[in-house]
Formats: C-alpha cells, structure tokens, sequence
C-alpha cells in the first residue's frame, strides 16, 4: 500500500501555501501589535 | 561530510556572515537598552504581545534541524518520515493550554526550575537540573557544532571560525539585550526562514513535478512511499513524544510563558505551533526530488543543500545560507538566553544568594551567559562527531517528565514520589531500551513508564498539594 | 640510515606502473540493512559508475551514480537481497557488494504505534480536562 501522487501533492502544494499565509498572517498580526502600541 | 561540497565561495560567505552578525549585534544592543533589571532581561518586561509571541514560538522552535534534518528524514524514512517530524509541533500546540495554566498559577515565576522546587521539593528539582541542563547543553553544542559543520560545506569557511563566528555573535546580543533582543531577532528570522523554504520549495517544483518525483520514488526508493514502512512508523509518536517532553519541561518555553503578557500565552503557543507544522513538510519534501532530478547525494545530512543548490545555483546557497544561519540563530539565543535565566534563578539565586538585588541578578546572566558559549565553543573546537547524537540520549530523559509536568500543574494528589519515581525510572529504563532495542522507541518506553509510575502514585497519595504554594513573591 | 630506506621505499611504491587500480567498497562484501538506507563509500583512481541489481535478476543492473565522489547514500530500498557493484572509466570492475535489506517487524512497529497513541491521548485528556482540585 502506497502513498498516492495525489497525496504528495497534496502534502507539498498545501504545505508551501501554508507557510506563505504564515508569513502573512505574523506580519499581520505584528502590525496591528505596533498600531495599538501593544508589541511589547 | 564530503570535501567537495562547497556551494558558495568563501567570500561570499564571510560577506554574507557579516552582514546578519552585524544586523543581530545592533539590534541586540538597540533592544538591550530597555532592560533595567534582571526580571527585564530574563522576561522582556512580562509583557510580550501576540505577534512577537507567535513568531519566537514558532521560531526558536525551527532549529537548523528543522532545515537540515528534514530533507535528511525524508530521504531516510519517506513521507511518513516528513510527517513525524511535523509531529513535534504538537509540543507547542499542546504547551499552549499550559502556558495559560503556568501563568495563573506562577504570577511571580521565572523559569520550570521554580516549579519543580516549589511543586516538587529539592530532591525532584535536583533531577530535573540534572535533566535539563543535560539537554539543554548538549541542544547548545549540537547547534553550535552544526553551524561551523554547515559554513564549512556550504561555504568552505573553516568549522572552528565558522562555529566561533556563530557563538560570539548569538552571545553577545543576548548578553547585552536579554530576551528582549531574542523575542525581536526571532520574529526577523522566522520570517526569513519561511519565505526562503517557499521560495526554495518552489523553485524545486519549476524543475521537476510532483507527479515526476512519485514515479521516481515508487521505481527506485519504493519504501519512502510505503504506508507501512515499519521504522517511519515508529518514529511518529517517537517523535512526537519527544517533542512533547522537550517543550513541556523547558526553560526556553516556560520563560515564554512567563514573559508573554496576560491572555497571550496560549493563543501565542497555539499559533507558533501552527506556524511551525508544515515546515518539516515543505523542507523536507526537496529531498525526495533528488532521484528525479538526478542530483547524487555522498551524505544523507546534505541533501538539503545539494537539492537547493542543483535548482537556484548560487542563489540558491545564498538562500540556504540565510535560512540555516537564522534558524540557528533563533535556536541558540534562547538557549543561552533560558539555561543562563534558569541558572542564575535556580542555582545562584535559589541554592546560594536568596537575597540578592536584581541589579546583581541580570548581572550574573549576563556573565553566565557568556560562560555557557566559552564552556560550548571549548567542547566544540575538538569536533567530536558523535557528540551531535548524544542529544538524543535526551528523549527518554525528557519523556520521562512529561507525567510529573501535566500532572503537576492539573491534579492536587500529584506528588514527589510520582514525579521523583517517574523521572528516574522513566529515564533509566527508557535509556536502556534507547541502547538494547532502538533509539525509534526511547521517547516512548520512557514515557510510558514514567506514566505508570505518576499515575500509580497520584492514585495511592493521600496528600493535595496548596496551589498558593506556587504563588512564591518574587 | 632508516630515513633513506623510507625514501627508497616511497620511490619504489611511487615507480610502480601507472595503471588505474579496480574501484574497492570500503566496506563489505556483505552489508545488511532494517530501514532499507545504507551510506556506501569506496575508494577509486578514477570516476566510477555505481550499479544496483536485485539478486533476483543480477543481470540486469541499473545505473544510480557516475561522477567522481566516494561516497554514495542509497535509501528507500524494500526487502530483498541488492547486488552493488562499482565500474570505473576505464572498465575496471570491483568486487559486488551483497545487500541484504530485513525490515523492521511491521507487526512490532504498529503495536508500538498504538502504545505511543494512547499515551498521547492520555495526555492530552489529561491537559483538556484542566485543574482537578479534589
């Protein structure tokens, strides 16, 4: 039993895009820290 | 570890060295010039926000294992090897509720030596010192090691200036800035990192598709996508084990939960956590495109490298430069950062100097800051190779104290002898196993007898500890 | 003069014809394997091609490396025996390498799979259900 190709794509392709919403959403997320002074 | 590996010329390296040695150093003292007293530069204040929170989770957490050990698990133990080692994210996933619990309890705490001493009495904390500071300083020197090692091959820069560089530049920005210049670097590198893994990751698939790796999988290395492949099975809840027990019982991520501001901690765990899971996946996955794009691997630990090489030329170096210089980085500081806080509270301050003043406090980290990277760059010079693999000597050691943690911080009846008899028999009997059966189910073995134990003695105890116990005045 | 009978004998060794020497394993003839990985290295004058063929149907190698390291790392490989051998540019052959791959037991690998999964999920009932104060 194996894993399929479209399993595999489905683990790279999701995990690429993940990581890119990451950057955004910390980016995000640390200006909106910054605007209400609340960074640390 | 072939000669013949230099991706990048020297130069370039040492340019490239400079230029982030430069950038953390400045911002290192920059950030340093807020702290006043010890609780300042153990804790950044006690008031660390959701964003600075998240990314130093997720950050300190991606170590240059993560970058380089990925590939080298996948090109090992397949897909189901990328996949255990995304396990480990459950350790901040699960540290997150914690976190919150840590807080409420300890409003006055600085380190998990605190918490076993009050929770556990001296002769658990004394264990858990020697626990700890095991792990910690062999993490420490495995780091410090990997970095002159991947400057070497990378750039053909000698490993003991490469590995001096390294250590000198994370020891003195968290000298002089404390957590607050790791909190700060973190969230910088973190975002380095992810960019370069996706740019990299892409740049792989522009020159071979999915589709093209899996045939090339099934016909030449078939186990990697064997769903029953029996080490990478066992290698899942290994792994994730051994995650757990390295978060739960930690300085580096107890200092966190200490530092972040009220509320934040566990939103800030659980989105480190978060952040922090697809990386094995989108590090790993290059190395399985080896085979389909034809690139010889002389080394398991250099396929990373060599992959990324192969795609982007030398851009591709630079890339991988970066990313692994920043995910060392971002590793090293809170070591130093949290075992420096955890001796000066715990041995210094707690065992010798009760009532010392909080000026001689952040004093004494700073000096035992400096200390413990002398003490590394000392063990390192030698480069003894096989002392990178006495770190997972650690995984049964800190299996072993998942039990007393959980238990310790959510159930009254939990009690010294549990913790006491869990630490050392988990420990023992899971190093044993780590050396007669495997090191696939160290984690687990020492988990699971440590468990037996903690639980055997919380449901025979007559005692309920006093929470207030925890709320010890600063 | 135990300094002139080295150099003579340095001489001697370096005299010999210039002939590429057989590439040679530096380990073997027989190598075994429970994950299916084993790292192979070998010493040769000159570039080599490393070929595998299953002990099934030795006839019938397939090429895996050519170039001029020495060292290769083989991974993913299923049960089975494995043949391995080396040919350098100039048609000098090594001796085979024999490669056994035995996996791990699968039945040992799955039970300790299920004992890892409960212990993780006690341990996260144990954290979910919070604060027992009684």
């Amino acid at each position: 039993m194996i894993f399929s190709s479209g399993f595999l794509t489905l683990l790279v392709y999701g995990s690429l895009a993940w990581c890119v919403l990451s950057a955004l959403a910390l980016g995000a997320m640390l200006l909106r820290d910054l605007l209400r002074g609340e960074s640390w | 570890m072939t000669e013949d590996a230099v991706l990048l010329a020297p130069i370039t390296g040492w340019v490239l060295l400079a230029i982030f040695s430069l950038l953390w150093v400045g911002l290192g003292i920059y950030w340093g010039q807020r702290n006043k007293s010890f609780e300042d530069h153990a804790l950044a204040g006690r008031n660390v926000g959701l964003a600075l929170g998240s990314a130093t989770a997720a950050a300190t957490w991606i170590t240059s294992n993560t970058t380089m050990l990925a590939p080298q698990f996948a090109l090992e133990l397949g897909i189901w090897g990328m996949l255990a080692y995304s396990m480990a994210a459950f350790g901040l996933i699960l540290f997150a509720p914690m976190a919150k619990r840590i807080r409420l309890l300890m409003p006055h705490g600085y380190t998990s030596g605190d918490f076993f001493r009050l929770r556990y009495g001296r002769t658990a904390w004394g264990i858990f010192l020697v626990f700890t500071l095991f792990y910690s300083l062999t993490w420490l020197v495995s780091m410090a090691m990997a970095g002159g090692i991947l400057l070497e091959a990378l750039a053909g820069i000698d490993y003991v200036w490469g590995m001096t560089v390294i250590l000198a530049v994370c020891v003195i920005y968290t000298m002089r800035g404390g957590l607050a210049a790791v909190i700060g670097t973190d969230f910088i590198q973190s975002l380095i990192i992810l960019v370069g893994i996706v740019v990299v990751g892409f740049a792989v698939l522009q020159n071979v598709s999915v589709d093209q790796i899996h045939a090339n999988l099934t016909a030449n290395k078939p186990e990697l996508v064997d769903v029953l492949f029996p080490a990478a099975l066992m290698a899942i809840f290994n792994n994730l084990l051994f995650g757990l027990g390295e978060v739960f019982h930690n300085n580096v991520w107890w200092s966190r939960a200490f530092a972040f501001r009220e509320g934040v901690g566990s939103k800030a765990f659980l989105i480190g956590g978060l952040v922090w899971f697809p990386i094995p996946v989108a590090a790993g996955f290059i190395a399985l495109a080896s085979g389909a794009l034809n690139v010889a691997v002389p080394s398991p630990d250099m396929v990373g490298p060599l992959v990324i090489a192969n795609v982007l030329g030398e851009a591709g170096a630079i890339a991988i430069f970066i990313i692994v210089f920043c995910s060392l980085a971002s590793s090293i500081d809170s070591l130093l950062a949290a075992t420096s806080d955890l001796i000066t509270e715990d041995v210094y301050r707690r065992l010798f100097h009760p009532s010392a003043a909080p000026e001689t406090l952040k004093k004494m980290a700073q000096w035992i800051t400096l200390a413990l990277g002398v003490g590394t760059w000392a063990v390192c010079v030698p480069r003894i190779g096989t002392l990178a693999s006495v770190l997972f000597f650690a995984g049964p050691l800190v299996g072993a104290m998942i039990w007393p943690i959980v238990t310790g911080l959510y159930w009254r009846r939990a009690n010294s002898v549990g913790a006491i008899g869990g630490m050392l028999l988990g420990g023992g009997i899971g190093l044993v196993s780590y050396f007669q059966i495997g090191w696939y189910v160290a984690s687990t073995i020492g988990t699971a007898v440590s468990m037996v134990w903690v639980l055997g003695a919380a449901w025979l105890s007559k005692d309920r500890y006093d929470w207030n116990l925890l709320k010890e005045a600063s | 003069m135990p300094w002139a009978h080295g150099l003579l004998a340095l001489l001697l060794v370096h005299g010999a014809p210039a002939q590429a020497s057989a590439p040679a394993f530096v380990d073997g003839p027989e190598l075994a394997s429970d994950t299916g990985h084993v790292l192979l290295a070998w010493d040769a004058d000159e570039p080599v091609t490393l070929t595998i063929a299953t002990a099934a149907d030795p006839g019938d190698p397939r090429p895996v490396y050519s170039g001029s390291e020495s060292s290769y790392f083989l991974s993913g490989l299923s049960n089975g025996e494995y043949l391995l051998r080396l040919e350098g540019e100039s048609g000098a052959l090594s001796a085979p390498v024999r490669l056994e791959v035995a996996h791990q037991s699968l039945e040992q690998a799955l039970w300790l799979t299920l004992v890892g999964l409960l212990i993780t999920l006690a341990i996260i009932a144990t954290i979910l259900k919070g604060a027992r104060d009684d």
